[in-house]
């Protein structure tokens, strides 16, 4: 286990080089909480809530939603490159296996940036929605659900880029997933905006669980929801995890590292 | 003993077109050998299958006792590599933190780690770098560090793909000097591949010429220097018309007004003394001495097959 913690230690040295340049592109999260405080606030109109949510839960809503989804490397494309100029042969003539090596050095630099960039947020949100607060306690309790999240983004990202043993480009298939993270993800809304029959479908996708559920969790806690939201979660993480291994198992022998 | 024992090794990625051709060769403990071809030989695939990243089509390869595809993992812990186009650092950390975090990697003891990391230091003069952005280091430094990294586990068998690529001819000299410097200190097997002969010449015991994927030579680097490597090609720029100097073993190859460009035999006539003679009967101004490209050894090669 040592070496995956060292990795992930490595990881955020390596990240804290760009300390002030991630301090920058947070400016990126206020100007969407302030833009996305004026949708809100039309959409409620006169109303206290819509869905059962206040403007409040929705700022901490958002704040939430975009930490996990700013909080992201972009693992795809490393892999893709490494696969594409050769790099990977120093990887795969470690003693730790290559799926592990990308986990450990991407977990430590994305944990650090969710944290810091959901701080940033939350504090955003306290001063948009006119100095209000929400339930602390919820947010400590779905922690482990927004870990869940943040992990199985990271699993998927890794999955997309395994197929680089096999096709030239990833980046159009990020860009799908993105665009699911957008709508599916509830990145922007809670899903509880769209009508009910198609929130049970998207109940099904494991897009959910990579924004909308932890967010949603942490400013509108249902223990019973938590428990079989969490083991969905749980459930995604394993089955994208396995894919990538075996995907990755099938790929590796197809590798012709290039160079020489 | 031998460390590395391959056997009719074939490697083909696409049909009719093998990247490497049925090649068997052994490599003694403690012996550099070196692997030159020209681009496409089949130089870095052969290296790539004996570190166990590709699987051959065909053939055996023996390392330590180990099969490199089957038990790559395994022989990960015995091994060491540089890819000299590529490279292991981490580009925005000192190189300290990448050799500590290889040690980690490798179940280094970190007393062990901390002694081999202090030694390279020493050996590879790398104090005033060390604590430096791996990004704001100069090729030169990189390639020390990155020697250095492939060394921190204390491999039996490194093998080096092109190291000196890139590298001025300063910093060429440098990195052969470590490079005979280590096989000496840790008795380490190397293998090496690289497009110059010089680097051959100045660290080989016994070298392997690769073309088409086949072995078109192999023997003693002394062989190969007395057989093949006894001509040089000398370029000069004068301020007067050329004056052909009447030396044996010097014939010309090129000659227009001011500038000409001979190949001297070495073993006819000393590189000095043919020097000696154009410059007493000439003015000139600018004179380098080349070695015979690779293409023309191999050439010379399948002709006296």
């Amino acid at each position: 286990m040592k070496k995956f913690f060292y990795l992930a230690y490595i990881s955020i040295k390596n990240y804290t080089f760009y300390l002030k340049d991630f301090l920058i592109t947070r400016i990126f999260l206020v100007i969407v909480i302030i833009i996305f405080s004026f949708i809100y606030k039309t959409l409620l109109g006169s109303n206290q809530s819509y869905a059962s949510f206040t403007l409040p839960m929705l700022l901490y809503y958002l704040a939430i939603t975009e930490s996990i989804e700013m909080s992201k490397t972009l693992i795809h494309n490393t892999i893709s490159d490494e696969i594409k100029s050769g790099t990977v042969a120093y990887i795969l003539l470690r003693p730790i296996s290559y799926i592990s090596f990308h986990v450990s050095s991407a977990i430590g630099e994305i944990t650090i940036k969710q944290l810091v960039t959901m701080i940033i947020g939350f504090i955003c949100a306290f001063f948009v929605s006119g100095f209000k607060i929400i339930n602390f306690w919820m947010v400590i309790a779905s922690l482990p659900v927004i870990y869940g999240a943040v992990l199985l983004n990271l699993f998927f990202m890794i999955l997309i880029g395994m197929f680089a043993f096999y096709i030239e480009e990833v980046r159009p298939i990020y860009w799908i997933y993105q665009k699911f993270i957008f709508i599916v993800g509830g990145l922007f809304v809670p899903l509880e905006f769209f009508p009910p029959t198609v929130l049970k479908i998207f109940k099904f996708f494991p897009f959910t669980y990579m924004n909308y559920f932890a967010a949603k969790m942490s400013v509108k806690f249902d223990l019973h929801e938590y428990i079989i939201g969490f083991s969905i979660q749980l459930l995604y993480i394993f089955i994208v995890y396995f894919l990538s291994i075996l995907i990755y198992s099938k790929g590796i022998k197809r590798v012709s590292i290039q160079g020489g | 003993m031998k460390i590395v024992e391959v056997k009719d090794l074939t490697k083909q990625f696409v049909k009719d077109k093998k990247a490497v051709d049925n090649i068997s060769f052994d490599i003694e403990k403690g012996e550099i050998l070196g692997f030159i071809g020209p681009n496409g030989a089949g130089k870095s695939t052969t290296i790539k299958m004996l570190s166990g990243i590709l699987t051959p089509t065909y053939g055996n390869i023996n390392i330590l006792g180990l099969n490199p595809t089957k038990d790559r993992k395994k022989l990960a812990k015995s091994i060491g590599t540089v890819f000299g186009q590529k490279s292991q650092l981490w580009m925005h950390l000192p190189p300290i933190d990448t050799f500590n975090l290889l040690g980690v990697i490798y179940d280094v003891k970190p007393k062990i780690l901390k002694e081999r990391i202090d030694k390279f230091i020493e050996l590879f003069e790398l104090a005033p770098i060390i604590n430096n952005q791996v990004r704001k280091l100069s090729l030169g430094e990189r390639i020390k560090c990155e020697i250095a990294a492939s060394l921190i586990h204390n491999p039996q068998v490194l093998f080096l793909d092109e190291p000196t690529i890139g590298l001025d001819v300063v910093i060429k000299k440098v990195i052969r000097d470590l490079i005979l410097k280590m096989n000496k200190e840790e008795q380490v097997t190397i293998l090496l591949t690289s497009h110059d002969i010089q680097d051959i010449e100045k660290l080989c015991d016994r070298v392997i010429i690769i073309n088409n994927g086949k072995i078109v030579f192999e023997n003693t680097m002394k062989y190969l220097k007395y057989n093949y490597l006894g001509k040089k090609l000398i370029s000069i720029k004068t301020e007067n018309n050329f004056n052909i100097p009447q030396i044996e073993g010097v014939s010309i190859l090129k000659q227009k007004d001011y500038s000409a460009k001979l190949e001297v035999d070495t073993k006819l006539n000393s590189i000095k003394d043919i020097i000696d003679t154009i410059v007493s009967t000439n003015n000139v101004l600018d004179i380098t001495i080349d070695d015979i490209p690779l293409e023309e050894v191999i050439g010379q090669i399948y002709k006296n097959n």
